[in-house]
């Protein structure tokens, strides 16, 4: 979606992803993300539902904004992205496109 | 939740910036040990020489002396041991092109230092919501 | 010596004997006649018709001798030709003349002549009729009568002899007349048939003399002639005369002759005596003159041309049909054209025909003239008028002979070169007027240089011709020297613009086409440069371009001027700000009166800030190139609404005709924001309207924000939208006063216009125009 045919326009400036599903599908993408010129500024938040300090390590390295811990539960969620929202609010991105 | 506190860098060259930060994180009440270095060079001496812990958490000022926000943090990203501390730009420069580079060398968000003092605290305190949910 | 007689006019007489074509005749039995009976009468053995020629005697008849002629001098008959009577000798021997006479002493020794001379009517005596005996003898006088008489019949005989011969060479010449006529003569009868035909027929004809005396001769006529023949025959037959009738004979070879006769008929035989000529050649003659005439006229009409005749006396003209034709004249008698071809010509051309005439009757000299004729419908020919003067035994000249040609065409089409070659002349010298033009030859070297050129490359006219164009056109890189080259090498047109250098070193710019001239074989065989000075252009270009550069620069510093300003004032600002609110936050115990100053302060600072990145946006507009983009008007209100007035206390409408536009988003949004802004800071009513209203006019979109709050006065219509200006005391409703006039300075950027409509205390209409 970020790249190729069903390209995204205007690249998002934030990128949500959930790194449960196949671990390492997740980590390539973003590896794939921070190694693509014209997608690697975008900032990486990450979530998951375990805790892998292999991982951690990883997404770390390669400069997530937020590496989240997450469970379902409904409270959790809400203030989960209330957090977000407001931090998101707070920060400066540039105007480019 | 066990919350081991991070270490924080604050690179600032302005003192009353600094008494800024330090009265907002105090009003917050982030206990967080706070590191001062007062230009990118002050900074890198510290985190070579490991004179500080390494910290978690840097927050950048762009415009400074010696070396700006951007050069050190470049360097830094260049830095086997110090790349991967995630960086808050904390500036009040608006340009365009400050935010563009920051980005390039992937900030963890840009914040402009607002005006009044009690935005300032607003900010810090959603920051600090962030830094707990992330668990840093 | 004997004198020998001759009578008078002996020569005439001699000439006369002649005439009868007597001499050394044959014998005939009429003259033998006559001699026998002389000899009857008068006894004698011998009798004579004697001719005295001019040197003998000679004998037309002889009885009794054998000899033909004797010498005049011994002849007795000589005396006899002297008189008129008979001439008698009786005795020979007694006769003193006669005594030695050869003829009376030698043989036929005559002793007795008596002779009786022929006398012609005209008088002359011929010879004589004599009688002779060789005894002495005395005639009796009607021997003597009878000898005369007898005499007498002797020239009877020689005049009709003579008149025989006459007729026969009459008529042998006559003969001759038809049998060498080249006409065809022959007699015909009426029956139809050919009596006698003359050796023409046979020469013409092919037929033989045979084949057609005794033919009909409507055999030979062509069939289609027949009809016409058979009534001049039967003309003939009345006695009329037939004068030139043609018609056609077939001759042995099958071909058909013209023949034209004339034919007069015989009342009494009633024959025909035809004479005719073979008309063939004459008729083809006459046909190629037809023919040739005919394509005399028609060369004359494709030529334009006509042939004319004036007679200088009687004023009688005479013109070919080609003349007749282009004057679109009616063939008229010679004496009236003179006049219908002078009212012809164009009234301005007569004088100078009429002075033509006077030259020619003075000099005798050839003469050449162009002159107009007028048509009744008023068209107008050219024609050139070419004579020649003849003159008579006197050396005057009495006629004048010549042709015309209509050269109306060429007349047209010489003017019309004429004009054109003017219209050339003028563009050409338009073209050198304002343009630089030089021409090379294949070789490139210079081949006309205008004064333009000169002037502009500031080398001399001799200085440039033969030189290579290179020398000083084309001073740019080598590639391109190249491609231009190849272009026109090519046989293609290049243009552009090239830099050159002039004589003094300096350099000029021309904008050139240059385009090469081919050949019938498509190859270049020079190069022809128009161009137009364009160094001044070049000049403001690069100083466009440089100043260009300059603003860029100017604006990139004053970006960085207001930037470090703004960043730079702010800081301290913040400290200021920051401190005083700690100052306040750490002394929980500051009087009242205190702690309301730190506000102040804190307020000023804000205001400050406020001032300051007014300036800066202001400073910004129409600087900074923004991108345009697809902007949905409606939604870009709703979202400014949204985040900047409150739900509480105030109603928004917006129109629902909003369109969707390409602009600059920022700068709309800047405008809207401020605009609506300023609704609600100045809002007065416990229930805020605000109206957004859309309209388009013709080349604009126009935009209105309407509030129901306090109103402008008119006076201050004008002045809100200054910097710095505020209506209120900045105390009393904090306001940069910048708002309004970045609003202004964006809508006029734009070109469009902003106003306000408003009355104190009864809200305020702000309307602005954008163009589309």
């Amino acid at each position: 979606m970020l790249n190729g045919s069903h390209k995204l326009t205007p690249v998002p400036k934030i990128v949500l992803i959930d790194l449960n599903r196949t671990k390492n599908k997740e980590i390539n993408v973003l590896n794939a993300i921070r190694n693509h010129p014209d997608l690697k500024s975008i900032l990486m938040f990450v979530i998951t539902h375990s805790d892998y300090g292999k991982n951690k390590t990883t997404a770390l390295n390669l400069n997530i904004a937020g590496y989240i811990p997450l469970s379902f539960e409904i409270q959790q969620l809400n203030h989960f992205f209330s957090v977000l929202n407001d931090y998101w609010n707070i920060i400066e991105f540039s105007s480019q496109k | 939740m066990n919350q081991k506190l991070v270490n924080i860098l604050l690179i600032e060259d302005d003192e009353v910036d600094v008494m800024n930060v330090k009265r907002a994180f105090s009003k917050n009440k982030i206990m967080n040990p706070l590191f001062i270095a007062g230009n990118g060079v002050e900074a890198l001496e510290m985190l070579k020489d490991k004179i500080i812990p390494l910290p978690k958490i840097i927050i950048l000022d762009i415009n400074m002396p010696k070396m700006n926000g951007i050069e050190f943090l470049k360097i830094v990203r260049e830095n086997e041991k110090l790349k991967n501390i995630s960086v808050f730009v904390m500036t009040t420069s608006n340009e365009d092109s400050d935010k563009i580079d920051a980005y390039n060398l992937n900030v963890a968000g840009y914040i402009l230092k607002p005006l009044s003092f009690e935005k300032f605290v607003t900010s810090v305190a959603t920051l600090k919501n962030f830094w707990q949910l992330c668990e840093m | 010596m004997k004198i020998h007689p001759k009578p008078e006019k002996e020569l005439e007489r001699l000439k006369a004997l002649k005439e009868y074509a007597v001499l050394d005749s044959l014998p005939e039995k009429e003259y033998n006649s006559i001699t026998q009976l002389a000899s009857y009468i008068c006894g004698t053995p011998i009798a004579l018709v004697s001719l005295i020629d001019s040197q003998r005697q000679w004998f037309k008849s002889t009885i009794g001798i054998d000899v033909t002629e004797t010498s005049r001098e011994d002849s007795f008959c000589q005396y006899t030709i002297m008189g008129d009577g008979v001439f008698e000798v009786s005795n020979a021997l007694e006769n003193e003349i006669f005594a030695d006479n050869p003829l009376v002493t030698g043989a036929p020794k005559i002793r007795f002549y008596a002779g009786a001379p022929l006398h012609d009517a005209n008088g002359f005596n011929l010879g004589s009729l004599c009688v002779i005996d060789t005894k002495p003898k005395i005639l009796t006088e009607e021997q003597k009568n009878a000898l005369q008489l007898l005499a007498g019949q002797v020239v009877l005989l020689l005049d009709a002899r003579k008149k025989n011969l006459d007729l026969n060479k009459s008529q042998r010449e006559f003969q001759n007349f038809i049998d060498l006529s080249k006409d065809l003569v022959c007699i015909a009868n009426v029956d139809g048939l050919f009596y006698k035909v003359n050796p023409a027929f046979t020469s013409v004809l092919g037929y033989s003399k045979e084949e057609l005396e005794g033919s009909p001769f409507v055999n030979f006529i062509h069939p289609d002639d027949l009809a016409s023949t058979y009534h001049e025959v039967e003309k003939l037959s009345r006695g009329e005369l037939t004068i030139s009738f043609e018609n056609r004979y077939l001759c042995k070879n099958g071909k058909y002759v013209v023949l034209s006769w004339n034919t007069s008929p015989d009342p009494l035989t009633g024959n025909l005596y035809c004479i005719a000529r073979n008309m063939t050649k004459e008729k083809e003659a006459e046909q190629s003159l037809i023919d040739g005439n005919r394509l005399l006229d028609e060369s004359q009409s494709i030529a334009k041309i006509g042939s004319w005749k004036f007679d200088l006396v009687t004023n009688d003209l005479i013109w070919s049909e080609g003349h007749y034709r282009i004057f679109e004249l009616d063939k008229m008698p010679t004496d009236q054209l003179y006049k219908a071809y002078r009212s012809r010509i164009h009234k301005d051309d007569l004088a100078k025909l009429n002075k033509v005439s006077i030259d020619v009757n003075k000099t005798g000299k050839d003469f050449k003239i162009k002159y107009r004729i007028v048509f009744p419908d008023q068209r107008v020919k050219h024609i050139l008028e070419i004579g020649q003067p003849f003159k008579n035994e006197n050396g005057e000249v009495t006629e004048l002979k010549g042709i015309i040609q209509d050269i109306t065409a060429i007349t047209m089409a010489e003017q019309k070169i004429i004009q054109k070659s003017k219209e050339i002349q003028d563009i050409r010298s338009a073209l050198d007027e304002s343009a630089i033009v030089s021409i090379s030859n294949q070789m490139g070297l210079l081949t006309y240089v205008n004064d333009n050129f000169c002037t502009i490359s500031k080398y001399a006219k001799d200085e440039l011709i033969g030189k290579d164009q290179r020398s000083i056109t084309g001073h740019f890189p080598e590639e391109s020297a190249k491609i231009t080259l190849r272009t026109i090498v090519k046989d293609t047109i290049w243009k552009g613009e090239m830099r050159n250098l002039a004589k003094d070193g300096s350099y000029y710019w021309e904008k050139a086409t240059i385009v090469p001239f081919l050949d019938e074989k498509n190859n270049p065989y020079q190069y022809i440069s128009i161009s137009t000075d364009i160094t001044d252009q070049k000049n403001a270009e690069e100083n466009l371009n440089y100043a260009l550069l300059n603003l860029e620069k100017k604006n990139k510093e004053l970006d960085q001027f207001a930037y470090v300003v703004s960043h730079d004032l702010k800081a301290p600002l913040r400290a200021i700000n920051n401190l005083s609110e700690w100052i306040v936050e750490d002394m929980p115990d500051m009087p009242k009166e205190a702690s309301a100053n730190f506000d102040l302060l804190r307020g000023r600072v804000l205001r400050m800030e406020n001032l300051i990145n007014g300036v800066l946006e202001y400073s910004r507009i129409g600087r900074v190139e923004i991108e345009k983009e697809t902007i949905d008007l409606e939604l870009m209100l709703r979202q400014i609404i949204d985040s900047i007035v409150p739900d509480e206390g105030f109603e928004i409408t917006v129109d629902d005709n909003f369109p969707i536009i390409v602009t600059e988003r920022i700068l709309l949004q800047q405008v809207f924001s401020n605009l609506i802004s300023n609704a609600v800071k100045h809002n007065n009513k416990s229930l805020g309207k605000i109206e957004c209203h859309y309209q388009s006019v013709s080349g604009f979109h126009q935009f209105s924000i309407k509030d129901n709050g306090p109103g402008i006065a008119e006076a201050y219509h004008k002045k809100v939208f200054e910097v710095f200006q505020t209506i209120e005391a900045r105390d009393v409703k904090e306001s940069t006063g910048i708002g309004l006039s970045i609003v202004k300075k964006i809508i006029e950027e734009k070109g469009g216009t902003i106003h306000i409509e408003s009355e104190q205390n009864k809200g305020c209409n702000f309307i602005f125009t954008v163009p589309k």
